[in-house]
């Protein structure tokens, strides 16, 4: 009972935390100059990682899809189903755990420094509200960030798969992309960017939480920043779920299956 | 005139109580000493006197607002009449030293780019730091981070300056020397002073009235000589530093 009601609490806590900053965001002024440092120090930070892991996802879905496929003949759409599995799901969700396990670690590790440190006090202290100057424009650089690494990651995965293609099935780069137009259509793209930007709101909301929230030194950042990586990954998961649901329900609604 | 006061203050931290039914005033240029043994609740009152720390009962009021019902749009004007010496300094080890002194005065938002920077020089160069200008925090000593931190504190002209335990961790020389500064700068500027400290010469040297607070309670407040006199045998065995007497029992 008290494991359930800690874990309503810790949810509870972080909507609350969502709707402080989305307050902030809404009311007051936020400098452009470190909504800019941010994206880019999240950009910077991730972007190898994003990279190799986007272009390992793209060969590694090319080859499964390659050994299927191959027995019914239709190696021509390998492109294609694997571009749309990756846009609409493996994409998102790579860059989802990518952005929790590194920017999110590190952001709650910084901020919980910052906590106990007395920083995030001296902040307010010196007339300046927190959650304005170190806040929120972490959260924004984070959900932004998430979209360019996005489409990097997925520009990557097509090169693997095109390259992995080429090599264990024989389909060369311009049979590849031939079929990604008629396969990868804008709904995937819709719902792939609406995943990646859900996931954003997840780990940074929760990172940026955990991290302002933090007590008791040393021991406490430790501890934010496991409790920040198991809550976004459970979170991201959860969030997977519930937006392919609602996404087949409009899209059942939209394509009159559904009323 | 009092500035800030506290009535019936209890402050918990969890289960824990750190601070049990406080009334304290303090007045309008005064230099009010905080001492007591650790871990009694000493920084605990600063920071509630500050506004930090949010009391679960009792009133706080700061410059003769009432602090607990005010937004931070409001608590805002009178955050930027006080200034603080954090215990481990809290400086923001990401700025230069001279960065850290401009940042509450960018936060202003009425200085220019050169104003701001001529007001931090004045400030650095006030404690002696005009030499470690560029440097980060975590390259200078301990001694020279507590300047940095009282030159930050008074960057924007605070009317009440915090000072918590300013010389913990530092030689007799270095701590005597902060000690001066903060003295000097009182009388420089006419402030009011709240500070934490648990050495009884800076205290005496420091204090128009000193207060001690034991197990999360004032036991008394007084002027230096009425402190040195109280009959209370906990404040002669704090003051005298006596292995043995009834503060042993209690921390």
């Amino acid at each position: 009972m008290k494991f359930l009601a800690e874990i309503f609490g810790e949810l509870g806590g972080t909507l609350l935390f969502l709707k402080t900053i989305m307050t902030t965001l809404v009311n007051k002024k936020i400098r452009r100059s470190d909504v800019f440092t941010q994206i880019w120090s999240v950009i910077i930070a991730s972007f190898p990682t994003t990279a190799m892991a986007g272009f390992f996802v793209g060969a590694i879905m090319t080859v499964q899809f390659a050994l299927l496929m191959n027995e019914f003949g239709a190696l021509g759409y390998l492109g294609g189903l694997s571009t749309s599995a990756t846009v609409r799901e493996i994409g998102p969700l790579l860059i989802a755990f990518m952005l929790s396990g590194k920017v999110g670690a590190f952001t709650s590790a910084e901020l919980g420094t910052m906590r106990v440190t007395e920083q995030i006090d001296a902040i307010r202290c010196l007339g300046s509200d927190p959650l304005q100057e170190i806040i929120v424009p972490r959260f924004i650089g984070i959900v932004i960030a998430s979209f360019f690494l996005l489409g990097f990651g997925l520009i990557m995965s097509i090169f693997g798969g095109m390259i992995l293609g080429d090599i264990f099935a024989g389909v060369n780069f311009q049979e590849y992309l031939r079929h990604i137009p008629t396969v990868v259509n804008p709904v995937s793209i819709l719902f792939g960017t609406v995943k990646c930007g859900s996931f954003a709101v997840v780990t940074a909301t929760v990172s940026t939480y955990k991290g302002f929230t933090t007590t008791g030194g040393a021991k406490g950042v430790g501890k934010a920043v496991v409790s920040t990586s198991v809550m976004t990954m459970i979170l991201i998961v959860l969030m997977d779920w519930f937006t392919s649901f609602i996404g087949d329900i409009v899209l059942q609604i939209a394509r009159g299956y559904r009323s | 005139m009092s500035i800030m006061s506290l009535q019936n203050v209890k402050v918990c931290f969890e289960s824990q109580v750190i601070l049990k039914s406080i009334n304290l005033e303090i007045k309008r240029g005064e230099a009010f000493v905080i001492i007591g043994p650790s871990g009694q609740g000493k920084t605990t009152l600063l920071k509630t006197l500050s506004g930090l720390v949010t009391p679960q009962n009792g009133k706080v009021f700061i410059e003769q607002k009432e602090w607990l019902t005010l937004s931070f749009k409001e608590q805002l004007p009178v955050l930027r009449k006080m200034g603080i010496l954090f215990q481990k300094n809290a400086l923001f080890d990401s700025f230069t030293c001279i960065e850290n002194i401009a940042f509450p005065l960018q936060e202003l938002g009425t200085l220019t780019e050169r104003e701001i920077e001529k007001k931090a020089e004045y400030f650095l160069d006030a404690v002696g730091m005009a030499h470690a200008r560029d440097l980060f925090p975590d390259e200078i000593s301990g001694g020279m981070q507590k300047r940095l931190g009282i030159a930050r504190a008074l960057a924007l002209d605070p009317e009440i300056i915090f000072y918590d335990d300013p010389t913990a961790g530092l030689d007799p020389i270095t701590a005597k020397k902060i000690i001066d500064l903060i003295i000097f700068l009182k009388n420089q500027q006419d402030s009011t002073i709240v500070a934490v400290t648990n050495d009884m010469n800076r205290a005496y040297q420091l204090a128009d009235r000193i207060g001690m607070v034991i197990d999360g309670g004032l036991l008394m407040t007084g002027t230096p000589e009425e402190t040195r006199n109280h009959p209370d045998l906990r404040v002669q065995q704090f003051i005298h530093g006596n292995l043995t007497g009834p503060l042993n029992a209690m921390t």
